[in-house]
Order: C-alpha cells, then sequence, then structure tokens
C-alpha cells in the first residue's frame, strides 16, 4: 500500500467510525499524554523545555506503538509561554514525575459586572495582572515569541505526523471550542468558588456565559464549520471538564443550552464534534439521546463505556482501555479486554485509552505493545 | 487540590489600562498596526488559560 493510501485509509477509517458504518477494523487513537516522556530517556522538565527533545520523544512513541492517530504530539503543556511571563500554574516535578496544576483564583466574586462591561481591560487589569504580576514589556515580547515557537512547532509536528508517519491530525487547533462556564471554571474563578457562585451568582454567571458565548463563541463556530477539515478526523473539538461539578438540573440551566445550539449547528452543517469528556457523562445521558447519528464522537473518562453505549446508541464512543489494567494488569488480560471491547462496542468504537494516560503506573510497556499489536491484526 | 487566591492589588503601571494596554499593543511592532489590538486580546486569553 502506497504512503498517501495509509493516510487517506486511516481518514477513511476514522469518519466510517464516527458515522457508526462498519470498517474492517478499530481505529486505535493514543490518549497518551506525558506518559511519552516516561517512556523516554528524558525527564519531563527536559523534554517540555526542549522542543527538539519531545519531537524525539514523540517520534519515538510512535516508532515504538504505531497508533493511529494522537491526541497530543508533545504540545500539551507550553510552559515555555508561561514561563517568560514569570511563570504559571504549572508544577514539573520530576521526582514525582508528576505535573501539578493548581486550582487558582484570579477573579472576584464581586467582579462579574466588570467582566461585562469591558472583557479586555478587566482581563489586562485583573485576571491577566494576578497571573503574570511582573509582566514587563520586554518579558511580554518574550512569551509572544515563545508562543510563536510554541505554534511553529505544533504545526511541525502535525505535518511530520501526516507527511512521514501518514497519521491525520485528530482537529486542526482553529476547530478547538470551549464552554464559556469551563473559562470561569478552569481559569477565571477555579473550581471552589465557581462552585460556590451557581448558587450564590448564578444570574451573573449565567450573563457572562450568554455574552460570552454570543459574542466570542457562536462567530469562532461559525468560522470553524467553514474551515476545510476533511484532512482531520473530526471537524470540531469541544473539551470539557467543568460538567463535573453540575447535577443534570444545574447542566440544563448554565450549559447545556449553549452546547446543544453547537451541535444543532454541527448537525445542519453535516459536520463532526469530537467532545472530550473528563469525569463522568453517565448522568447527562437524556441530552444527548435524540443527536443524529454521525456526528458527534465521546471520549470518556470515567463512565462505564458498555452502560454509554447501551444509552446512546447514536453516538461514536471513544476510549475504552483503562489505565487501571493497562497499569497493573498482564498483556493477556488488555487483550482479553480489548477484544471485549471491540466486540461488544461493534461500530462507532474509537479504540483508546479512558485517562489522558500521564503517570507511569498508568501503563506498562509490554502491556501497550501487545495491545496495540493485537488492535491491528484483530 | 490546592487552592491560592491571587493578590488583586497589582501595582505595576504596564498592567494599566488604557496606558499600559495600549504600550503593550504598541510595542507588537512586528505584526501589522491593524492586526497587533487582536493579537493582544488572544494572546492574554490564551496564557491565561494555560
Amino acid at each position: 500500500m502506497s504512503d498517501q493510501n495509509i493516510y487517506e485509509d486511516r481518514i477513511k477509517l476514522f469518519k466510517d467510525t464516527i458515522e457508526l458504518k462498519k470498517t474492517e477494523r478499530v481505529p486505535n487513537l493514543s490518549n497518551f499524554f506525558t506518559w511519552k516522556i516516561l517512556d523516554s530517556p528524558y525527564k519531563l522538565s527536559e523534554a517540555m523545555n526542549d522542543y527538539d527533545k519531545m519531537e524525539r520523544v514523540v517520534c519515538d512513541f510512535h516508532e515504538r506503538y504505531h497508533f493511529d492517530a494522537y491526541m497530543d504530539l508533545g504540545t500539551r503543556n507550553p510552559i515555555r509561554v508561561t514561563d517568560a511571563l514569570g511563570g504559571g500554574d504549572h508544577e514539573v516535578n520530576d521526582k514525582t514525575e508528576s505535573i501539578n496544576y493548581y486550582d487558582h483564583v484570579l477573579m472576584k466574586s464581586d467582579e462579574y459586572q466588570e467582566l461585562l462591561d469591558n472583557e479586555v481591560k478587566f482581563l489586562w487589569t485583573k485576571v491577566f495582572a494576578r497571573k503574570f504580576p511582573d509582566t514587563t514589556p520586554e518579558k511580554l515580547i518574550n512569551a509572544v515569541q515563545e508562543l510563536m515557537a510554541y505554534g511553529q512547532f505544533n504545526d511541525k509536528m502535525t505535518n511530520k505526523f501526516v507527511q512521514e508517519y501518514h497519521c491525520p491530525s485528530v482537529f486542526n487547533m482553529n476547530a478547538v471550542l470551549m464552554h464559556p462556564f469551563e473559562y470561569l471554571h478552569n481559569n477565571y474563578r477555579g473550581i471552589k468558588e465557581v462552585s460556590i457562585d451557581l448558587r450564590k451568582r448564578r444570574t451573573e454567571l449565567k450573563d457572562v456565559i450568554e455574552k460570552k458565548f454570543e459574542t466570542q463563541m457562536l462567530p469562532a463556530l461559525d468560522a470553524a464549520l467553514d474551515l476545510d477539515t476533511s484532512a482531520y478526523v473530526c471537524d470540531t473539538y469541544f473539551p470539557m471538564l467543568a460538567h463535573a461539578i453540575l447535577s443534570p438540573k444545574q447542566f440544563e440551566d448554565i450549559y447545556w443550552p449553549q452546547l446543544k445550539q453547537i451541535i444543532d449547528k454541527v448537525v445542519e452543517k453535516d459536520k463532526t464534534i469530537y467532545i472530550f469528556c473528563e469525569s463522568t457523562m453517565l448522568r447527562f445521558k437524556d441530552f444527548f439521546q435524540d443527536i443524529p447519528k454521525g456526528h458527534v464522537i465521546l471520549h470518556l473518562e470515567q463512565d462505564d463505556i458498555f452502560e454509554i453505549h447501551k444509552e446512546l446508541p447514536n453516538i461514536c464512543l471513544a476510549g475504552g482501555m483503562t489505565t487501571d489494567l493497562l497499569g497493573n494488569g498482564t498483556p493477556r488480560q488488555c487483550i482479553d479486554y480489548s477484544k471485549k471491547l471491540i466486540d461488544e462496542l461493534g461500530n462507532g468504537f474509537i479504540f483508546s485509552q479512558n485517562k489522558m494516560v500521564s503517570f507511569r503506573n498508568d501503563c506498562a510497556r509490554e502491556n501497550l505493545l501487545a495491545v496495540n499489536e493485537f488492535i491491528r491484526n484483530y | 487540590m490546592m487552592f491560592e487566591e491571587k493578590d488583586s492589588a497589582i501595582d505595576n503601571p504596564f498592567l494599566t489600562y488604557p496606558e499600559g494596554w495600549n504600550q503593550a499593543v504598541e510595542s507588537l511592532v512586528f505584526l501589522p498596526e491593524e492586526m497587533r489590538e487582536g493579537f493582544l486580546i488572544q494572546f492574554i486569553t490564551t496564557v491565561t488559560s494555560m
């Protein structure tokens, strides 16, 4: 088979799977993140601060395990950018082989109106100022240059994987959409504070969500849906984390109205959306039951994927292989579970890992080698 | 998970609006003038999310 055919076959394999069509084999998508570095000769800090080393890490990983596509090509934690501004909220610890991200508050509870009144002023003088209080004109320029270097690294890796390894990119970086509540939860208010706001400042919180959605997200969605994304696994990408703190009732009130509009537009334009769900989704299953098949992929983290499949036969599911098994099981156990996943989930299943694989004990090399050889040949 | 509340008393003349902001916009000399402010908005949105 020619190189071009390998690439086109992989794209078709993913797209047919998303449309729940019968395929010759299941696509194998890597959800490995910093584990790749722990599987290499480098320390976390060495690879994360040196793009040449990170390139070697990611290429060696592909040459060893041969996935069809990758959620991460070494671009998950651009710490060089935030370090240029004096440091961000990541703590890279080579001794414990971990990266911690601190829950942080960059916006106070009584500042919602300021955010509504003038978002640029608010971001610059409050949010950015609290995160990077020692910014100088020189540091700003250095950080902008680092962001550009990061963008160039991202482009280089994407092109290399398409051209040398014939692996399609999962999504276009310009087609990443994020719910406004995610910004408040992940970045501005933090998990603890936004949980209190849900009860005490619901109206202000909703006002911010609705304004950001109308003025920023809808135009971004329209632009994303106009992109030619035929060379990507999916047309748009939507990461979800903040739903983890919501009840179904809160989800219906705070999150779903905007997500529904997005999904409706994706369906209307006959496009696809890859929803990367951290935490659990089962309690929100009712919201997804009427979506036409062929448009939505749910990548599941902590759910029972067999139960979700039973509840949502209209949705393509990704994930399945657990880090518990990859890290603690035997190769035989991992293969048996892989077979069960493929046999029972049938068409419309993208084989991947349930967690963003990050820690050494998340996976044993011999297990991953055994699973991927099995997937290629089953 | 650790919790940290950032100090809101920022005493940095560069992080003011509109004076410091305009200075930051003007400093992006490697970009065409009409693109600088949009780029900076995107930049601060991105880095505050990192």
